[in-house]
């Protein structure tokens, strides 16, 4: 049985957060390409029509705006779908904001398959792959509605590019509630001997879920859930390698992303760089294009639904 | 202070000739940079630098300076030389072009005094421009921005994403100036994906647009002097160049795109006895330089 998660909606999360930055910060300036609606920044725009831009479909015009508003002193909020941003505007991210180091805060929506079953073309599974690989940004991944609030006044109060990964529709509030520093910390959700799941996002209620029904077979799970991708949290890594009595057998990461280049590959570094002796399973999205369907279904389709990590960690251990 | 000292025309073009002779020894020295691009567009960065920008090289931050952003950034040893030349730093400073750690590469980058950002992938220039003047209008700042693309350059998509941004928001303080040579890499732009009618697509997309000859620094001045062209609109201005002016066998040469005369040639001899001949004969009428 899945676990009951009280959900929450991390569009509607965003549209509250970027409100209060609104009220509290004059300097920040918001920019929505033709999807203001979607990306439930009305509200700001109602109370800061000054500060507020709708470029029209315009993306890469859209991030060459925000580096300039950024270099004179502005803190652009840019937001639209997920794949407007790391691919139509990619370059522009990579070299007027992140090549100038500017702070510039992309915060896209229906990231991963959250926009199913509008098919890949409106599916930002790759993103982290890409963003990942920006000198100067950061990037975060909310696992819940409090990390948004989080991570967006967090991203705010600090400099350069950040890249805050938003889902859409209900998601798990998942309790998990970082205190301090967000940027590079990960949280150690439950304690664990044999298998250590490294889950973001999304995937964390997975993770949890997982752990609570091998459990009840007898396996041990320990389970942290890493918002902060880049920089990644290197020590929680390592705790995990050794879980709660140096047991460790396995290391599973989740994630809502193609296999190619994400959380599991930013695991994978830091594992490979501590020569770690514990095998890595990464449970991602295959690298293929994902179809259509509802998002439960095709996480299902691609052995990402809970019944499916549980027997693969099970067989694994066998 | 920040008013540009605006010297008299002949004054002008013997800096001109004095950039163009500095950025072929940058060129011909590490054989390598875009001679024909750079040449081309001398006289309207010193039209700029010395004419028009309120600016100050000892306080290149200062708050209330023009924005100034070469979006063909390829061609910026044209702009490390006109910032030498305006004094933003020693002019041998120059000798540092291509050198390993040194802000004087390929394209601009920040650390370089004057050089506001990092530009040169086409395109981008405008959108980033429109950023800034946006935020000067939101603060209710009287600086202005200039941006100064190539022709071939408006071949890209994002140009007319700017174009329609930048007229539907009236931004006035902007003013886009096209270094129009007529080549781009690999050949004329007519030939190779046409542009024309310039001025009349911006026109159309609610820009107000002029065209000078883009060596005549009296013409660029006058133009460069009424921005905006119409209250409420963005301003386009067309310099009409010669790819590679000043050095014979350069200008409209297409090879000349991305390469120099290489250092011990003939034709590096006969660029520098050009470029030399041409800043002698200033600085004699001038009487000894400005």
């Amino acid at each position: 049985m899945a676990l009951e998660w009280k959900t929450f909606n991390p569009r509607e999360e965003f549209g509250k957060v970027v409100l209060g930055l609104g009220k509290d910060r004059d300097n920040c300036v918001v920019l929505a390409a033709d999807l203001a609606c979607t990306c439930h920044v009305m509200e700001f725009r109602a109370a800061y029509p000054e500060r507020f831009l709708n470029v029209g479909i315009c993306e890469q015009n859209m991030v060459g705006l925000a580096a300039g508003l950024a270099f004179e002193g502005k803190v652009p909020i840019v937001t639209t779908i997920a794949p407007f941003i790391y691919m139509r505007s990619c370059e522009q991210v990579r070299t007027d904001v992140c090549y100038n180091n500017l702070h510039v805060l992309f915060v896209p929506i229906l990231s991963g398959i959250s926009g199913a079953p509008l098919g890949s073309t409106h599916y930002g599974t790759e993103d982290l792959a890409v963003m990942r690989a920006f000198p100067n940004m950061t990037v975060l991944q909310p696992s819940n509605a409090g990390q948004i609030a989080k991570a967006i006044r967090q991203a705010y109060a600090a400099a350069g590019p950040v890249y805050i990964r938003l889902g859409s529709g209900q998601e798990p509030d998942v309790p998990s509630n970082p205190e301090g520093p967000m940027i590079g910390r990960a949280v150690h959700l439950r304690e664990g001997v044999e298998v250590s799941i490294l889950a973001s996002g999304y995937m964390v209620h997975k993770a949890l879920e997982a752990a609570g029904r091998l459990a009840e077979e007898g396996i041990s799970v320990g389970v942290w859930d890493h918002p902060s991708i880049k920089p990644i949290d290197a020590a929680a890594v390592r705790a995990a390698v050794s879980g709660s009595s140096d047991a460790v057998r396995l290391i599973v990461t989740l994630e809502e992303h193609n296999l190619c280049g994400g959380f599991g590959s930013a695991v994978a570094e830091v594992l490979a760089g501590i020569g770690s002796p514990v095998p890595l399973q990464m449970m991602a999205i295959p690298d293929l294009f994902v179809g259509v369907g509802s998002r439960e279904d095709l996480l299902a389709q691609h052995h990402l639904d809970t019944g499916s990590i549980v027997n693969r960690i099970a067989a694994l251990l066998r | 202070m920040l008013e540009p000292p605006r010297p008299e025309t002949r004054h002008l073009e013997l800096h001109a000739a004095e950039i163009r002779l500095n950025l072929m020894r940058m060129i011909v020295g590490k054989a390598k940079g875009h001679s024909g691009g750079a040449l081309s567009m001398v006289e309207i960065l010193t039209a700029l630098y010395f004419a028009v920008m309120r600016l100050d090289p000892k306080d290149p931050h200062h708050p209330e300076r023009d924005r100034f952003l070469l979006s063909k950034g390829h061609a910026c040893t044209a702009l490390y030389a006109t910032l030498a030349q305006r004094g933003y730093f020693p002019v041998s400073t120059l000798d540092t072009y291509y050198e390993l750690d040194s802000y004087l590469g390929g394209h601009p980058v920040q650390g370089l005094p004057g050089v506001e950002l990092a530009t040169g992938s086409l395109g981008h220039g405008p959108p980033v421009g429109l950023g800034m003047a946006v935020a000067a209008k939101m603060d209710g700042n009287k600086h202005r921005v200039f941006v100064l693309v190539g022709d071939g350059e408006i071949q890209e998509g994002v140009i007319w994403e700017s174009a329609l941004f930048a007229a539907h928001h009236r931004l006035d303080n902007f003013t886009m100036i096209i270094d129009r040579n007529g080549l781009q890499s690999d050949g004329h732009t007519e030939e190779l994906l046409s542009i024309e009618p310039i001025e009349g697509k911006f026109r159309s997309f609610g820009w107000a647009g002029r065209t000078v000859d883009g060596h005549d620094l009296d013409a660029l001045i006058e133009a460069l002097d009424c921005v905006p062209f119409e209250a409420g609109r963005p301003s386009l201005l067309i310099a009409n160049t010669v790819k590679g002016k000043g050095v014979d066998f350069i200008e409209n040469a297409v090879p000349y795109h991305n390469i120099g005369p290489l250092p011990g040639t003939e034709e590096a001899k006969r660029a520098f006895e050009q470029l030399e001949g041409r800043r002698a004969e200033l600085a004699r009428e001038v009487g000894g330089g400005p």
